[in-house]
């Protein structure tokens, strides 16, 4: 809640906030995070990706940016009957897609169903059908519960329930959704993707007329591109350049500290990578001290286990700054009693291969960290730079050891971050567990320390910096810029 | 061998043996000195090698004093931070730090820099950015042992694709500021660059070898140990604690020696073969002129053999052959003046024998004109009764005599006006073939006649009448000799053994010429056959025409018995053959007259 309130608090400390004459029109570049693997929003799991499935899809419900559960293409909050099992969801009946079709009852339903039957199906888990609850009214489903399920709402607020036309998954280069804009192109050569507003949208059409978003190789070239006046928004802005003097003068914008950083695991090792004692060693063996540094500044909350402070994460103190290496190192001795390959004889010829995604400027610093980390261990471990369509597939095939992963958590329950957190790592428990009821979190802390599903590193904010010339910025409880809302006004203020 | 032949091989000899010599010495010279060269060469390997790694030390140990001072910007920046801050530190400071770190690394050329503040806490680490944050006592612990001394060790660097183990010289030295302290420690990597600075290509070699033997950094050469047989050089590299961590082994090749002894063995021989050519040249050139003289002497020498007496020796040279030569040349005008002598006086003395000869032919004639001359006078004067009887018989025998005379007479006027042969081509086998198909005598003639003799210019009418002259006088010999019964001539005809001439033979088996004879039978009026009609001018005549034609006749023994006359004739026009002579053969044989 305290990062929100500060997120709240930059946001109006910024000329975006200051000025009142909204008007239409313009184009703005401004910077993914890395690039979008995907478009489709139940595979959605990176930064980039539900910040473009943000702008082109709609949810039922969306947490804005005090991080509040507010109803999107849903009417109101969800009916709940008296046993608390039956829930209706009334919805808007004026939503169109981007083809001009009309987004029914069947769309929700077929989109909720598919996301159901997916990775990311933990979120429907509480589910047991979901049908046309229309009546004269309006449009609206009827979703019966297995038990009772108060974060209905939250859960349906996760980005990965976006509605699809008759849920199908859109097409790779020509999604077509309900949100504020409508995909125009993906270059992947060019990193570039270019949207343009949405006329039909039912909140109302963004004041930009046009978006560019683009991600980078070298991530030199992001603060550049801004710096020389090619992009209005950027990730690392002026501070990129130390001592220089910014062309343009610049506001900054934060989100909470709500992205984890973690490390997952693959399958090419799949006895030395499954065995949760190594997992522990890993995890002990991992300075996070450092990953304060890792930036350009924002705000870095190395972290225990994966949930934001906020929602009563634990953040990395003491020992587990700098690493426990006694610990890990005794629990690596476990682990070599049950995986010969842990052995310490056998270590020596252990290599290790992680993948980072090389669009994303920070990973490559966090995957020399779990190097160092497993180096102090004995293991020797290799970094594979792969851009973010060709580290999806290879995490699809499992043919490596570990990834550096980030996943985007709405700051609005525990439960959900937990439940990430076990999908993330592909771990089952979760899905299983909200099937039952919501999550308790000491119950998943305990899990969680079992197996490892993921290991936690940190939690990152995302800072923006924009030029004077942009207004209307905010990012959302998921750390999303609210682009449909920015407008332009004026001509960008130089730097004195 | 021939003089040319020995002059060659003298002068090969002594081109040869300096040669040799020279490269003996040479080499000898050469191996000495390499061996001192190569000595020193180590020698001074050994003082580069050791310069290089103290260099690399002090330039380490210089960026380490420079970096560990509160006043330089980045530890003096960190340090005040530290004071200001209770020893704490920033995210933000400690990254503002590592990047300004990162570009002093890079100033000082450094690969490693680790820079720690309390509690040894890892502040900056550009080479291994993923150690802020880390615990690391080493670098206080080295400043404190070593004091910016620079030692050898072994650490990490984040490459592309994860850490790297590096052996880094490094140094340590802590800064401090009121109560807080960071210590650097800052090294450079111990990479190949070290050794290229010592190698030599083709000469030089260096490799890095650990302590305990395993190579850290591999020679250029994979024929390391093929290279010499003398132990590398060895340079230690001190560790932290003082001991050897590592030795930069370097090996000076030796095989240039052997490459240097292969190129002089090489050089020598092709020098003593380039020698021997132009040696055997300039030999030939040389013993050419030395022996020449001497070759035109004993071409003079056989010129004046086959009685060339006209030959003379050009004198060249100005030396003992040229006096030799001179010598020659004067011996040769003797010659030919005792020869003109000698044949003047041959002459004086054959023409006398020719008039006595003739005097006696003509005296035999006078004794009975002048006795019957004196009969008729005596006979007129005493009125003999028989003096018509007695002047019948003594006229007719004055005629006899007189006739007797005039054939005499006549004969010399033949001999002595014997025309000069008019030649033309002909086959001697067809000329003797015609000549004996007019010989009608009573004794047989066996021809063995040769065919396809080449043809020589020869006056076939006076060929023919050597043929005739011949055959009659082995004729006269088989019936001079009245127990020979089955007496037979034998003529043939062949091309002589050395090809340039053709032979004509006689041969009878009659009484043979004795050897008292034999240089006697071509002298015009010798005869064995007085009274029975010989003029004694038959073989002369022969021997005349014979040579006319440049060749030559001599006679001998013919096998079983019996004289051989044999003619050679020159093939070539204008190559006369050597003067008439009795062959070797003829001096056991003496029962002919």
């Amino acid at each position: 809640m305290k990062a929100i309130v500060i997120v709240l608090a930059l946001a109006l400390a910024s000329d975006a906030g200051a000025e009142s004459r909204r008007g239409y029109g313009g184009a703005l570049v401004a910077t993914l995070y890395g690039e979008p693997a995907s478009v489709d929003p139940i595979a959605a799991r990176s930064h980039a990706e539900i910040s473009l499935i943000g702008l082109v899809f709609d949810t039922l419900y969306r947490v804005d940016a005090r991080g509040a559960v507010v109803p999107h293409l849903a009417v109101a909050p969800p009916e709940v009957a008296t046993d608390g099992l039956h829930v209706r969801i009334a919805l808007r009946a004026d939503v169109l897609f981007h083809d001009g079709s009309a987004l029914g009852v069947d769309d929700v339903i077929a989109s909720l169903v598919r996301l159901g039957k997916s990775d990311a199906g933990w979120i429907t888990a509480p589910v047991t059908a979901i049908d046309d609850g229309s009546d004269a009214t309006g449009p609206a489903i009827a979703i019966t519960l297995r038990v009772p399920t108060p974060g209905l709402a939250t859960l349906l607020a996760q980005p990965q329930s976006a509605i699809t036309p008759r849920g199908a998954a859109p097409r790779p280069r020509a999604p077509i959704g309900s949100g504020p804009f409508r995909l125009l192109a993906i270059d992947r050569g060019k990193r570039t993707i270019a949207l343009r507003a949405f006329d039909g949208h039912f909140a109302g059409r963004p004041y930009l007329d046009e978006l560019q978003l683009r991600w980078f190789a070298d991530p030199d070239d992001e603060p550049r591109l801004y710096e020389t006046g090619g992009a209005q928004l950027s990730l690392r802005g002026a501070t990129a350049f130390a001592g220089h003097q910014p062309k343009y003068a610049s506001g900054e914008l934060e989100s909470a500290a709500t992205v984890l950083v973690y490390v997952g695991f693959g399958r090419a090792h799949a006895a030395v990578l499954g065995n949760a004692e190594f997992r522990t060693a890993l995890d002990q063996a991992v300075a996070r001290g450092g990953f304060a540094t890792i930036g350009s500044g924002e705000r870095a909350v190395p972290v225990l286990d994966p949930v934001p402070l906020e929602l009563g994460g634990t953040e990395a103190t003491g020992v587990n700054k700098t690493g426990d290496l006694d610990a890990a190192r005794a629990a690596l001795g476990r682990a070599g009693r049950a995986v010969p390959a842990l052995a310490p004889g056998a270590l020596a010829s252990l290599r290790l291969e992680i993948l980072v995604d090389e669009t994303r400027p920070d990973d490559r610093e966090v995957g020399e960290r779990v190097v160092r980390a497993l180096d102090k261990l004995g293991i020797t471990a290799t970094l594979t730079a792969l851009d973010a369509l060709a580290l999806a597939a290879r995490r699809d095939r499992g043919d490596f050891d570990l990834y550096i992963g980030q996943l985007p958590m709405a700051a609005t329950g525990a439960g959900v971050t937990w439940a990430q957190a076990f999908a993330a790592g592909g771990d089952d428990w979760a899905r299983a567990r909200l099937a039952r009821g919501p999550i308790d979190p000491g119950q998943a802390r305990t899990q969680f320390a079992k197996t490892w599903p993921v290991v936690p590193l940190y939690f990152r904010a995302l800072r923006i910096h924009h030029r004077t010339d942009v207004r209307g910025l905010a990012f959302d409880g998921t750390a999303r810029l609210g682009l449909a809302d920015a407008f332009l006004f004026g001509a960008p203020r130089r730097a004195p | 061998m021939r003089l040319r032949g020995r002059f060659t091989l003298w002068f090969a000899a002594a081109t040869l043996v300096p040669i040799a010599v020279a490269a003996i010495v040479t080499r000898f010279v050469l191996v000495n000195s390499a061996r001192e060269t190569y000595q020193a060469t180590r020698v001074a390997v050994e003082q580069a090698a050791r310069l290089e790694v103290q260099r690399l030390s002090e330039d380490v140990e210089a960026a380490v004093r420079a970096m560990a001072d509160r006043d330089y910007p980045l530890v003096g920046g960190l340090l005040g931070e530290l004071v200001k801050d209770g020893g704490r530190l920033g995210a933000t400071t400690i990254k503002a730090a590592g990047r300004q770190a990162s570009q002093e690394m890079n100033g000082f050329r450094l690969d490693v820099l680790t820079i720690t503040g309390p509690g040894d806490e890892v502040l900056v680490a550009p080479h291994d950015r993923a150690a802020t944050g880390d615990v690391d006592p080493a670098p206080t612990a080295r400043a404190h042992q070593l004091a910016g001394k620079a030692f050898l060790a072994r650490d990490k660097v984040m490459g592309a694709s994860g850490l790297e183990p590096v052996i880094v010289m490094a140094a340590a030295r802590t800064a401090r500021e009121g109560d807080q302290q960071v210590a650097v420690l800052a090294g450079r990597r111990v990479t190949d660059d070290l050794l290229r600075r010592v190698r030599r290509a083709g000469s030089i070699d260096a490799q890095l070898v650990g302590a305990d033997g395993k190579i850290i950094l591999p020679p250029a050469e994979r024929r390391w140990a093929e290279w010499t047989t003398t132990p590398p050089i060895r340079v230690p590299l001190s560790g932290a604690d003082g001991t050897p961590f590592a030795w930069l082994e370097v090996a000076v090749s030796d095989g240039g020696l052997d490459a240097l002894l292969s190129r002089v063995t090489l050089v020598s021989a092709i020098l003593a073969v380039a020698a021997l050519a132009i040696t055997v040249l300039i030999g030939l050139w040389i013993a050419r002129r030395m022996t020449r003289d001497l070759d035109r002497l004993v071409v003079g020498a056989q010129a004046a053999a086959r009685g060339d007496l006209d030959h003379r020796v050009p004198v060249s040279a100005a030396d003992e052959v040229g006096e030799v030569a001179a010598a020659f040349n004067l011996m040769m005008e003797d010659l030919r003046g005792a020869k003109d002598r000698l044949v003047i006086a041959e002459r004086i003395a054959a023409w006398q024998e020719i008039a006595r000869r003739l005097a006696h032919e003509i005296k035999n004639p006078l004794t009975p004109i002048q006795m019957s001359m004196d009969t008729l006078r005596k006979t007129w004067r005493k009125k003999h009764p028989s003096f018509d009887e007695i002047l019948e018989e003594s006229t007719t025998t004055v005629l006899e005599e007189a006739r007797r005379l005039g054939r005499i007479v006549s004969e010399f006027s033949d001999f002595a006006r014997m025309p000069k042969p008019e030649l033309a081509p002909c086959n001697l086998s067809e000329v003797v073939d015609g000549a004996l198909a007019l010989y009608t005598g009573s004794v047989p003639v066996e021809r063995r006649l040769a065919d396809g003799l080449p043809r020589i210019e020869v006056d076939r009418d006076q060929l023919t009448q050597v043929m005739l002259n011949l055959v009659e006088n082995a004729r006269d010999a088989l019936a001079s000799r009245s127990e020979v019964t089955g007496g037979r001539i034998v003529v043939s005809t062949r091309l002589g053994d050395s090809g340039d001439r053709v032979e004509l033979a006689v041969e009878d088996n009659g009484p043979g010429v004795s050897p008292e004879f034999k240089d006697r039978v071509f002298t015009p009026y010798f005869t064995t056959k007085q009274g029975k009609g010989g003029t004694g001018l038959g073989l002369a005549i022969v021997h005349r025409i014979v040579s006319d034609h440049g060749g030559r006749i001599s006679v001998g023994d013919a096998p079983g018995g019996g004289a051989r006359f044999v003619v050679e004739l020159p093939r070539e026009r204008g190559a006369p053959l050597l003067a008439s002579r009795l062959t070797q053969s003829d001096a056991a044989r003496s029962d002919r007259g």
